[in-house]
């Protein structure tokens, strides 16, 4: 019972609870044992195995008095770059050993527990979030579960571990240059980066504030959706939080895909990536058809300065968000970091603001785009998960830096702030998952979760369980 | 090796500090990002305004 209950998704723990299979306390023990028994994942820093349960008490109440919340009794994991109440938090650094705990939670933690959710604790990152491949030699690397030998995916390594892994439904992790849709690539679950300002960043630990996102990780597309009902909505705690009206996710993601216009930026996309992830790519954009889309091909012509836009926005913002907060903390800063810090002082005022002008025209350009199409198709990353020692990538011909090729097609769309969903779409030939990215307009992540839904009902890639 | 060499004086005049036995390595692996900078301030950009991420509410659909 205790096994099976561990490797519910979020739709079934909901569906298990209300009809009285198991209780919320039931769940929350079953997960609790699955992080016990399988310490070996390093997906978690710190378990909170006694709110957990107090928690699940709480929503088991609930249920009971037909009052519950839409996450009731559902376990969920968060990112160590948020404040969870009670919660000492490394931001993924020796260097915030020893940190009191958190007072209060983040808002994005805060309406999880609105909604019912059991938060069972805090999950591994790349330090300070900043890297896209989840390697951390000061507190340990999450094992990927498809490839111990791969990296899982950053900088939310250990939520994309934990949740293919099977040991929680749902994760939390944030996103300021594919650190959401990376891992969730790498390790063959669904990621989403909901549109800049649709989910709080109060108490979270910023790396670069006009890129930064908060958004779910999940087995499918209807339980991102399911979380994002909760998560989604204005908080007055977050300066750059909207006012844009909530819609229902979950009752959305049924719309049909007959007619729903797709494009693909092919010059950019396929431009330099890895065979099989090129396949694997074609044969979506071919299911995605037989569901009735339309696929054609579009221009973004913008999308060749994302590497270099991104990368001045990134080191100049996080230069001055995080050299402060690690003031007097210089004993436990890893090297990458350090390095990260010092090239920050290359980037000069006019690198800074070009970068935001290129920054508007890339936004005007898509905007143009999804006026004559509903979605944009995208491999969600140009390479599957490279081994852990790698610096550089070889793909095809060219030799290029792993940061770079690993944010290449999910960098564009924290630069334009535009939702963008990852979901698994295959392997390759030695095991490794393939994602796809779906990329919506403004706020309208119900338009591109209702598209990567009708994927999944058409495909089994997201339900297939890893060997580790 | 002539680009090597302007980099890191390129890095010593920010004042980048490195562990020595750094500096090859990020010379090697980061070199081209930085490099790429500089193309950046070479675009035709007349008319653009920084981006302002929280105005894509205006935009919502």
């Amino acid at each position: 019972m205790q096994t099976r209950l561990a490797g519910l998704s979020v739709a079934e723990v909901r569906a298990a609870l209300r009809a009285r299979e198991a209780s919320a306390v039931e769940v929350a023990e079953a997960c609790l044992e699955g992080l016990r028994t399988r310490a070996g994942m390093h997906a978690f820093v710190t378990i909170t195995a006694a709110d957990a349960l107090t928690a699940a008490r709480a929503a088991d109440a609930a249920l009971a008095r037909g009052d519950a919340g839409p996450l009731a009794g559902v376990p969920v994991a968060v990112k160590d770059l948020l404040a969870v109440r009670g919660v000492s938090r490394t931001n993924g650094s020796a260097a915030f050993a020893g940190d009191p705990p958190a007072a209060a939670d983040a808002g994005a933690v805060a309406r999880l527990r609105a909604a019912g959710a059991v938060i069972v604790g805090t999950t591994h990152l790349h330090e300070l979030a900043f890297g896209p491949t989840g390697v951390n030699p000061a507190l340990g690397t999450p094992v990927n579960p498809w490839a111990a030998d791969r990296v899982p995916g950053g900088s939310s390594s250990g939520s994309g571990a934990a949740v293919a892994a099977r040991l929680v439904p749902a994760a939390l992790g944030t996103d300021t240059g594919g650190s959401i849709r990376v891992p969730a690539s790498f390790c063959g679950v669904t990621g989403l980066k909901p549109t800049y300002g649709r989910v709080s960043r109060a108490g979270v630990t910023p790396l670069a504030w006009t890129l930064d996102h908060v958004g779910p990780l999940a087995r499918s597309v209807e339980d991102a959706a399911l979380v994002l009902g909760a998560l989604a909505g204005h908080d007055p705690d977050d300066p750059a939080s909207a006012r844009v009206p909530v819609p229902d996710y979950p009752a959305l993601l049924t719309r049909p895909l007959r007619s729903v216009r797709v494009g693909v930026p092919r010059d950019f996309a396929c431009a330099l990536i890895e065979p099989e992830v090129a396949a694997a790519f074609e044969t979506a954009l071919g299911e995605l058809r037989r569901a009735g889309a339309v696929v054609s091909e579009v221009a973004i012509p913008s999308l060749v300065h994302t590497g270099p836009t991104l990368g001045a926005i990134i080191l100049a913002e996080a230069r001055s968000a995080i050299a402060p907060l690690l003031a007097g903390r210089h004993e436990g800063v890893g090297v990458e970091l350090q390095v990260y810090m010092e090239l920050g002082k290359l980037v000069s005022a006019e690198h800074y603001l070009a970068a935001q002008r290129v920054r508007s025209r890339l936004h005007e350009e898509t905007r143009a785009v999804l006026a004559r199409v509903d979605l944009l198709a995208t491999p969600a990353t140009v390479l599957a998960a490279p081994r852990i020692d790698e610096l550089q990538v070889r793909i095809g011909d060219t030799e290029v830096g792993a940061v770079e090729a690993i944010c290449r097609l999910s960098g564009p769309f924290n630069l334009t702030g535009l939702p963008a969903l990852a979901l698994p779409c295959g392997f390759t030939s030695d095991g490794r998952p393939i994602g796809l990215q779906l990329v919506g307009r403004p706020f309208a992540e119900a338009d591109v979760l209702s598209a990567g839904h009708a994927y999944q009902l058409a495909t089994d890639w997201h339900r297939r369980p890893p060997p580790v | 090796m002539q680009q090597t060499e302007q980099l890191r004086q390129r890095m010593a005049a920010a004042g980048v500090e490195l562990p020595p036995g750094l500096v090859e390595v990020v010379v090697l692996a980061a070199g081209p990002m930085i490099t790429s900078l500089d193309g950046l301030l070479t675009l035709e950009l007349d008319g653009l305004e920084p981006f302002v991420p929280a105005r894509l509410a205006d935009a919502a659909v």
